[in-house]
């Protein structure tokens, strides 16, 4: 793989902020959404592949390179083992921990919206929770769980026994189909030789 | 509580229509006898769907008779079911007290004095309805919570709403235990949070004019930007509508009873009804 800094198109000296700024652009001008019928579509999603690649590529050689360091805030955190527990945290249903974890980290990275979304999913939060899980998918748009959960959300209609009940028009006749079958029956009879209805 | 959710009668079966007035007759009757004569005229349909979450959730028996109603001059169907009644009709008094308290803070002028005027009368009403443990904690916690959203200027609908919601919660689940607990909370939650967002949805107008504090005009930053995204704001009104029926859908039986079908009626067709309505309201101005 070449370097993943000229893929972003960022100098090896730039801030952690930059590279974020620059993967955010770069993801947003090549995301998928923006390709949908399009030729070139192969094309965007080798690209975008190429930037996330470099981006974790990026992400995970920084972090080597500050294990111990005192350039991080959280005092030796990781953000793996950090994410990892507060996803036990969701399972478990300690919600409230999870939220102050999460609201006490500083990087907020795809990962990091997609569980405060799961977190105001939890808490019944609905618009909020949307939103983040938004963001995490434009973030991350290669992530399966992120866009099962965008769909999730998206898909609107409830799965209660009652929805299947009550369709407009479930098993009735309106006025205007009568009059329309009414018309084909009369084609039909003249047709064969007959008149169903006289005037026409 | 503002009387948003109704069910849509054409879509139901005869039978659920009858037992839906029989519930709101017994419940105002309930409510009549034993609170205030004042709740006959307060009372709404919102208080009606929490009485059937009640019945449904416990399990109460749910008989109905004919008993003489003195508003209609006539005998009408009236169902008894004490326990869920006294506990729904103990909630309304609580609420009521609570927000006229709360209006005698907001308001102005004559509208205040009127207010402060008829405090002693509520102040009877919550004197009768304070028959639950910790009920009224419940009450006054979402109100105190609520309140402070509000007076923060919260941008978040989620955030503003969760007081209300939080409070819809408790009395939901009240005395429930297990699972039909978590039922219940998960859709007093949701019931709440519609309730507060349809309100701040209808009142988006009124509240720009008069500069009062709403959830959507913060978050999109004027009126006029909230109205161009009703879309989003009626999706999530749904998203709570679509959250209620997945968590009752536990706990309804299978074939459906007559509960069932009204709550599901009264939550899929006609919450989308009330969001609907509004919206109309909206477009026609």
């Amino acid at each position: 793989m070449s370097n993943p800094y000229e893929i972003l198109g960022v100098s090896e000296n730039a801030s952690d902020e930059e590279i974020k700024k620059a993967y955010r652009k770069l993801a947003k001008q090549y995301h998928p959404d923006n390709y949908v019928d399009n030729p070139l579509k192969d094309l965007a999603d080798e690209k975008m592949k190429a930037i996330n690649e470099a981006y974790d590529q990026i992400q995970k050689m920084r972090a080597g390179t500050y294990n111990g360091n005192s350039q991080n805030s959280n005092g030796g955190y990781n953000g793996n083992a950090t994410f990892a527990r507060v996803r036990s945290l969701i399972n478990s249903r300690r919600i409230g921990e999870a939220e102050t974890i999460l609201n006490g980290m500083t990087e907020r990275n795809a990962e990091w919206h997609f569980l405060m979304g799961l977190v105001y999913y939890a808490k019944g939060w609905l618009q909020d929770a949307r939103n983040e899980i938004n963001t995490a998918c434009s973030m991350d748009p290669y992530n399966r769980e992120y866009s099962m959960w965008q769909q999730r959300l998206g898909r609107g209609a409830g799965s209660s026994p009652y929805a299947g009940m009550n369709t407009n028009n479930a098993g009735g006749c309106s006025g205007c189909d009568v009059c329309q079958g009414l018309l084909c029956a009369d084609c039909c009879c003249e047709c064969m030789g007959g008149d169903l209805i006289r005037c026409c | 509580m503002f009387g948003y959710i109704r069910p849509v009668k054409a879509e139901l079966y005869v039978k659920d229509s009858e037992l839906y007035k029989a519930i709101y007759c017994g419940l105002c009757r309930y409510g009549g006898k034993n609170i205030s004569h004042l709740t006959r005229w307060l009372l709404n349909y919102d208080f009606v769907l929490l009485a059937l979450l009640r019945m449904s959730l416990t399990g109460e028996k749910v008989c109905v008779q004919q008993k003489r109603c003195p508003y209609k001059l006539k005998k009408c169907n009236c169902a008894i079911a004490d326990e869920s009644y006294s506990f729904v009709c103990s909630a309304f008094g609580l609420l009521t007290y609570g927000k006229v308290l709360d209006d005698i803070n907001d308001e102005k002028g004559f509208k205040r004095f009127l207010k402060r005027l008829s405090k002693p009368v509520f102040k009877r009403i919550r004197k009768k309805s304070n028959n639950f443990d910790g009920l009224s904690d419940i009450v006054q916690r979402g109100l105190d919570a609520t309140a402070k959203a509000e007076a923060e200027h919260c941008t978040s609908p989620d955030r503003a709403a969760d007081g209300f919601a939080t409070m819809m919660k408790e009395i939901a689940s009240y005395g429930l235990t297990d699972e039909k607990r978590i039922i219940a909370e998960n859709c007093g939650y949701h019931i709440g949070r519609f309730i507060y967002l349809a309100d701040a949805y209808d009142d988006m107008e009124s509240d720009a004019k008069s500069g009062n504090y709403n959830p959507f005009l913060l978050k999109y930053g004027s009126l006029q930007n909230a109205l161009n995204v009703q879309d989003e704001i009626q999706e999530t009104l749904w998203d709570s509508l679509n959250a209620f029926s997945n968590y009752y859908a536990l706990a309804a039986n299978q074939p459906l009873n007559s509960f069932d079908r009204l709550i599901f009626n009264i939550t899929e067709l006609g919450g989308r009804d009330a969001v609907k309505r509004i919206s109309e309201r909206k477009n026609k101005k």
